[in-house]
């Protein structure tokens, strides 16, 4: 019959289990060096697109966008063999949610300056500036989601 | 000592604690991946995913990849939430006194 400090030994070798495993994904977890810069540009392209003030172009450019994308994310997954979303709970979810609030924020800032004020160049700009949040906070939410990880939570 | 609330033992046994704990870091994980984590063969770890599957702990995704089709696991919301209560459990479980670890 077991004792209490077998049940004891056999719960801490399960968590170190969980531990070592969570640490495994952690190192899965490194994105390709393009990854990044190539999400940026299609972010980027995106919001600039929106200074032609051409529905046409902006349905031709939105959807060559969303096929990069879903191409990006399936070469990720094929190279990593594992697919982390950016929704997820703590400090890595909130970086996401960051980088979210700040595409909108820059196209609303980008329609006021466009439209209401006449500067062509506010969605051009606008862009650059997404592109370049894009691969601060995406390289932030990898180191992020891997420390976390390593921590256990 | 009673198995405290949410010690799951479908979850407990050491291959399935392990292919739960790498699902957990994760949304999805191919079964290649799954399988080298977890160093066990393609039969093994097809057993062990049916009887998590059973339990709806794990769904199982078929998506082609070029010329191959390519085997997505992912943890059930259900499959999450009795993981990380079974987590919590072993904690529980660990920091449980002894009567004789406990001062005089």
């Amino acid at each position: 019959m077991r004792n209490d400090n077998d049940i004891r030994t056999e719960a801490g070798t399960a968590l170190l289990a969980v531990q070592k495993q969570r640490a495994a994904a952690a190192d899965r977890l490194v994105t390709p060096w393009w990854y990044h810069p190539c999400l940026a540009v299609l972010v980027g392209v995106m919001i600039a697109v929106q200074a032609a003030h051409s529905p046409v172009a902006t349905t031709i450019v939105v959807a060559l966008v969303v096929s990069g994308m879903g191409l990006l994310a399936s070469s990720y997954q094929r190279i990593t063999g594992v697919w982390v979303s950016g929704c997820r709970r703590g400090r890595a979810g909130r970086i996401t949610l960051a980088l979210v609030a700040s595409y909108v924020a820059l196209v609303l800032v980008g329609g006021f300056l466009d439209y209401v004020l006449g500067q062509r160049w506010a969605f051009v700009a606008a862009g650059a500036v997404a592109a370049i949040l894009t691969i601060v906070l995406g390289r932030r939410f990898d180191e992020t989601l891997r420390e976390e990880l390593r921590a256990g939570s | 000592m009673n198995s405290p609330t949410g010690f799951d033992p479908v979850i407990h046994a050491p291959n399935r604690l392990q292919i739960c704990a790498l699902l957990s870091a994760v949304d999805s994980a191919e079964f290649a991946t799954v399988r080298d984590a977890v160093g066990v063969s393609d039969s093994v770890l097809s057993k062990q995913v049916r009887t998590l599957q059973e339990a709806g702990y794990i769904s199982v995704r078929k998506a082609p990849l070029g010329s191959r089709t390519h085997t997505w696991l992912a943890l059930t919301k259900s499959g999450r939430s009795a993981f990380d209560a079974h987590v919590a459990a072993l904690q529980q479980i660990l920091a449980t006194k002894t009567p004789e670890s406990t001062p005089a």
